[in-house]
């Protein structure tokens, strides 16, 4: 996986888009690990257009489907999520994520920093640990002790 | 948020030797605190790293089945 020439892509081509899952957690200074990345892109035909440039740049293809279909604007317009193999390795480009919580809703919870060169938007710690509360998959249950902790330091500090 | 890391944090200053190791949740503190102290870009790296070791472990299993 390499994450930051993936996020390098999304940039070049102006994407506009929140880092969430387990990316945002990292950046946030959580020490834990996963395997792909998850952003939030905004819905505007402008923003989607530029999004599919940039992840057809990479020969992204649906990675559950075994027909190796390639995202349209048609796709990456809706609420759904979009589950990507590249040759920069797994995205996950969301539409929204809790319950229908869009790019724009989620603004006002996310800061920029700076990665490799790269301005990166990303979901604030607080409001990670709120999504992953929500969410209440096992896989993010079991994240959210790390989380709570990295915010308690960080708050300590 | 910047990308400059936290020069408060290394672990090796008075303030270290009284802070817990381990939260009441098991989670290790001293791993956080380490992390913290990097920049964004360092924890990225790090991350790549993990990624990477792991894509080579899987490599290893798939073809030590075949």
């Amino acid at each position: 996986m390499r994450l930051v020439e993936l996020l390098g892509v999304l940039v070049r081509h102006e994407v506009e888009f929140v880092v969430v899952g387990g990316v945002a957690a990292v950046i946030n200074g959580a020490p834990i690990t996963t395997s792909d990345l998850d952003i939030l892109h905004r819905r505007t035909p402008e923003n989607v257009r530029r999004l599919v440039a940039a992840v057809t740049e990479i020969d992204a293809t649906f990675r559950t489907d075994s027909r190796k279909i390639r995202p349209n604007e048609s796709h990456l317009l809706g609420p759904g999520h979009a589950l990507l193999q590249t040759t920069l390795g797994v995205l996950d480009s969301l539409g929204t994520i809790e319950t229908n919580t869009t790019y724009e809703d989620v603004l006002v919870d996310t800061f920029v920093t700076e990665v490799a060169g790269l301005s990166i938007r990303a979901l604030t710690l607080e409001r990670l640990i709120k999504v992953k509360e929500q969410t209440g998959r096992p896989k993010d249950l079991r994240m959210l002790p790390e989380l709570r902790a990295t915010l308690a330091e960080r708050n300590r500090r | 948020m910047s990308d400059e890391r936290d020069t408060n944090e290394g672990g090796t200053g008075d303030d270290a030797t009284t802070l817990p190791l381990v939260n009441e949740d098991g989670v290790d503190l001293t791993l956080i605190r380490w992390s913290l102290g990097l920049t964004a870009t360092e924890r990225l790296r790090v991350l790549e790293g993990h990624m990477e070791f792991a894509e080579m472990v899987r490599t290893a299993r798939r073809d030590a089945a075949r």
